[in-house]
């Protein structure tokens, strides 16, 4: 039992304090110094910020679960959609200890280029990353001690799945405002980036002026199979991505425009591209951002793998019992929560984002928008974890992965939500991967998707 | 033969690799099952079909163009890192709920023996089953091989097909007059072959096909969207079943927004073009005619009017039948009454008679660019993301059928050419309302319309002979589609103009209410004017409410 040397608002103050200056993260220590000597977080922040117990005053403790019943105690730590979701649609919430070892926040060779990197990273002129020497960035976070939103922003974008390469075999769920099951989607989402490599990098040579290639297909079922989208980012985040689609009923590739990212790209579904990773434009397209809060979150980032033979898991809540995956959440210390405007984009339908980041990896854990009147209009909850459970480890390489396990997408509005969640394997024998070596060839040229949709 | 040992070889060396590698593999299979009718909206026939010829005291009243029913299945494996397999079969069944045209043949045609289309298809009269894909995908780093039936879908127009040219139209399944959108994609013949691409430098991509020849499909006599008079008998020649067509293309990308594509093609043009055939035995043998009481042509007016709605020369249709000059009437009026009293004369003494026609095809080089433009204006303008794209082909000595049906075709030079415009803009900030789609597009043919069809056969009628236009065919296109919340439901409308007097507009909505359910319900409405020299008019019958429902598995 640690010594309760603070009173129970010093924390409270301390962000409240932080918010208003902008300031670095941990409460009794600086958070990322700590990390960096020992790898772990505990000396920074007190103990209601590390037990959900203390937190809670014994209400809510490890191994409970969050519910209707219980979900006052923790409101405050929940976004407001999540709270209602709990409150009003029978979603449980398992609460796992906190993470304090910060290396099952990361894979492994991310945290390693962010501690190696650490303080290389500036803005240029035209609000883009570089290094001290003006080059594009060079791996792991840029700003692993975000103070502004555009930093912690540029954590988010720069590197997204935080592997050179990602395949994710997906599978989604669409729920209707019944609960019933109305759509269900395998796709594949594979990532390829340019820059800031963390094994034979920092650039790949010939694509320095890229940041990432970025394709999506769709696999399931047959009238939507074949549906291909190829994003091309600039490393330049004031540029609008190229973005090219095969749908089969065309039976060929064609020019989309690059910023109509904020529709379904099937129906029934309610994510968007912009929605990826709460980052999913370039971060110079969105503007206005602004620290509105720090403070303690309960978010789903660790303890959620769990080792189902294709990754799959339980589903409960909702007038049919199956509106929500079980999910693991943890006490998380400290985040920073930001809003942003989607400035280049004035007929955009969203009029702000507001994005909840750990402040320990950097990594978002709820996100919001909200529509033209000001109303909250979606929320984009994911959940993260190391990928090692009591029936063992997948690896990203030599170490264990580190990776998204499910998301949950709510448009409040319309009461739908797609539920879906990294498989092992979707319809087409596509397999989740990280790391694998490029894929640039396979699945991120014109030529690949008109192969893919075919 | 050798066409058969040729397609036995690939078939047989596809499917035993696929064999071989199957056990290894998981097996997709996915498909759906679809109703699909049209209904007619108005009394107007097809009046190339014998029981809507008003010459013959016929006069049809169908309630349906179309009852069918579909299924598809499709089936992929993947076979290792680098191939894929990938086969899917397609059965169509036409109930022949057509009061006036029961018993017809809708799907045979013995193009490849039997009664098969195609290759790889079987069909009865009422039925069809083909494999639309069956080939084998290897992709290794930059190279991209696909071997076995396959379609290949270049250009990206909606109705136009300026460098769409690899493949052929199937007519048989509702002629052009499924959704728009769809952009043939069910139509186009698949055909064996092998189609490779390389990319170099990320930035140009170099592609080439080799492909058996299939011919296009014309809809049956008697069929509810035959176009081909039923008074006539086509010959189709199977000269072309040994050609093969090859094609190259190279794209590339300039500047993030500009990317421009060159193609040159050889190929048996699988349209086709028709002559007179005659007879070779018989009364009327050296004569392209035969006796056909029932449904030969009657009279001369039958003749004109019916030349004239075909776009061929009724005039000089009758020199070249008689196997005399085309113009051997002289020109005008005075011409006009010497092939009248010609054929007054013929069918005064022999009685009705059917016309006999062959259909060949020729090889022909095409050669075309194309370029797409993404503006890059302020936000919110109209330049905004506005995507341009340009397409031209250039056909040197194209051969065309001969409005007088010579045997002798018009070879001429084509410039086929296409300017589209493309735009999302969205038109009300709620959040659930996607931002609708707008295509417009121009399309011009300087010596054919968009059937192929001289435009020297055009503007003819029951009292004289093709006048042809000039200045080329000219079309404009404006397609809408508008997505609803969650995409749950899109409208679209889609219109082809005709400059000379056409309009085809197709408003529909479509519904996909689960994954398991899709419904689109659309019209078809057709205007023209009645003066022989657009494009519509010889569908203008087919005013129609078409519903397709499918269940997918």
């Amino acid at each position: 039992m640690r010594i309760k040397k603070y009173d129970f608002d010093y924390s409270r103050r301390s962000f409240m304090g932080k918010a208003a200056i902008g300031a670095a993260a941990g409460v009794l220590a600086p958070l990322w110094s700590t990390i960096a000597k020992s790898g772990e977080i505990t000396k920074a922040y007190p103990e209601e910020l590390l037990h959900i117990e203390a937190y809670t005053k014994g209400a809510i403790k490890p191994g409970d679960i969050v519910t209707a019943d219980n979900v006052e105690a923790v409101k405050n730590l929940l976004d407001p959609i999540a709270y209602n979701q709990v409150k009003t649609m029978g979603r449980r919430i398992h609460i796992v200890e906190t993470t304090t070892d910060v290396t099952k926040l990361f894979p492994h060779e991310y945290l390693e280029a962010t501690l190696a990197n650490n303080g290389k990273a500036k803005f240029d002129a035209t609000g883009n990353v570089v290094t001290s020497d003006g080059k594009p960035w060079i791996g792991g976070n840029p700003f692993p001690n975000a103070q502004t939103g555009a930093e912690a922003f540029a954590n988010l974008t720069l590197s997204w799945g935080r592997h050179d390469q990602s395949v994710y075999a997906v599978r989604d769920w669409d729920i209707s405002p019944a609960g019933d099951l109305s759509y269900q989607y395998d796709f594949v989402w594979a990532e390829q980036n340019a820059v800031a490599l963390l094994k034979d990098g920092p650039y790949w040579a010939g694509h320095e002026d890229k940041l990432r290639y970025q394709s999506v297909w769709f696999t399931a079922p047959n009238d939507t199979k074949g549906t291909s989208f190829l994003n091309i980012w600039p490393y330049d985040q004031t540029q609008f991505p190229e973005l090219y689609g095969y749908l089969p009923a065309f039976k060929r590739v064609r020019n989309f425009p690059t910023n109509q990212r904020f529709e379904p790209l099937v129906p029934g579904i309610t994510i968007f591209l912009s929605d990826a990773w709460a980052a999913g434009d370039p971060f110079l397209t969105w503007g206005n951002y602004k620290i509105i809060d720090r403070k303690p979150m309960l978010g789903a980032v660790s303890g959620n793998f769990l080792n189902d033979p294709n990754w799959s898991r339980p589903v409960h809540g909702g007038q049919k019992g199956q509106t929500f995956f079980d999910t693991y959440m943890e006490l998380i210390p400290e985040t920073i929560v930001i809003e942003a405007e989607p400035v280049k984009y004035p007929r955009a339908p969203v009029s702000k984002k507001r994005v909840a980041i750990d402040t320990r990896n950097m990594m978002f854990v709820s996100y919001m928008t909200f529509d033209r009147r000001g109303e909250v209009w979606k929320s984009f909850e994911p959940a993260f974890s190391q990928y090692s459970g009591p029936a063992g480890t997948v690896n990203d390489g030599s170490h264990p992965a580190w990776s998204w396990t499910h998301v949950h997408s709510h448009d409040i509005q319309t009461n739908r939500i797609s539920r879906f969640i990294q498989a092992k394997e979707v319809t087409g024998g596509y397999k989740s991967a990280w790391n694998m070596g490029s894929v640039y060839d396979e699945y991120m040229t014109i030529q690949a998707i008109r192969r893919l949709g075919d | 033969m050798r066409k058969n040992r040729i397609l036995a070889l690939i078939t047989g060396m596809m499917t035993a690799l696929v064999c071989q590698q199957v056990q290894a593999a998981d097996i997709d299979i996915s498909g759906f099952v679809r109703q699909e009718m049209a209904a007619k909206v108005t009394s107007k026939e097809n009046r190339n079909n014998e029981q809507e010829n008003k010459y013959h005291g016929n006069d049809a009243s169908n309630l349906l163009n179309l009852f069918a029913t579909r299924l598809e299945i499709d089936a992929s494996a993947k076979l290792n890192e680098n191939l894929t397999a990938r086969a899917k079969l397609r059965g169509f069944a036409d109930w022949g709920l057509y009061k006036d045209a029961s018993g017809r043949d809708f799907f045979g045609a013995p193009t490849f023996g039997g009664n098969r289309a195609n290759r790889l298809e079987e069909s009865g009269d009422q039925y069809m089953v083909d494999l639309p894909s069956f080939y084998l995908d290897f992709n290794k780093g930059p190279l991209w091989i696909r071997a076995g039936n396959q379609q290949i879908a270049w250009g990206e127009a909606i109705f136009f097909r300026v460098l769409d040219v690899p493949n052929g139209l199937d007519l048989r399944r509702h002629f052009i007059l499924d959704p728009a959108a769809e952009e043939y994609s069910d139509k186009r013949v698949a055909s064996p072959g092998v189609r490779a691409s390389l990319r170099v430098l990320d930035q140009f991509e170099f592609e080439g096909f080799a492909q058996m020849f299939s011919p296009s499909v014309l809809p049956n006599p008697g069929t509810p969207y035959n176009f081909i008079p039923d008074q006539f008998t086509v010959h189709t020649s199977e000269d072309a079943n040994d050609d093969w067509n090859f094609g190259g293309r190279v794209q590339a990308q300039f500047w993030d927004n500009l990317s421009v594509q060159a193609i040159a093609v050889h190929r048996t043009n699988p349209d086709g073009v028709f002559r007179w055939r005659n007879e070779t035995a018989g009364p009327l043998a050296g004569l392209p005619f035969s006796f056909d009481a029932s449904e030969g042509v009657r009279s001369s007016g039958e003749w004109f009017k019916y030349a004239a709605t075909t776009r061929l020369d009724g005039v000089n249709g009758v020199c070249t039948a008689l196997n005399l000059a085309s113009g051997c009437f002289g020109t005008g009026p005075a011409a006009y009454a010497t092939a009248q009293a010609t054929l007054d004369a013929t069918f005064g003494g022999l009685g009705p008679l059917r016309g006999h026609i062959e259909r060949v095809f020729k090889q022909e080089n095409i050669f075309g660019v194309g370029a797409n433009y993404v503006f890059s204006g302020e936000p919110d303008t109209l330049f905004d993301q506005l995507v341009m794209r340009g397409e031209v082909a250039y056909t040197p000595d194209k051969t065309f059928t001969s409005p007088s049906l010579d045997r002798a075709f018009l070879t001429e030079d084509e410039v086929t050419a296409s300017l589209v415009f493309e735009k999302y803009h969205r038109f009300t900030q709620s959040q659930s309302w996607p931002a609708t789609f707008i295509v417009a597009e121009y399309m011009y043919k300087s010596k054919s319309d968009l059937f192929g069809r001289h435009l020297d056969g055009m503007g003819g009628d029951v009292s004289y002979g093709a006048t042809g236009v000039e200045n080329g065919f000219h079309a404009v296109a404006l397609a809408l589609q508008q997505p609803f919340p969650n995409l749950v439901w899109r409208a679209d409308f889609t219109t082809l103009v005709d400059v000379r007097g056409g309009i085809l507009m197709q408003p529909g909505v479509k519904w996909r209410p689960n994954s398991q359910w899709t419904v689109d319900v659309y019209a078809n409405i057709v205007a023209a004017k009645q003066n022989n020299k657009n494009i519509m008019q010889t569908f203008d019958y087919a005013n129609e409410l078409s519903a397709r429902i499918a269940y997918q598995f």
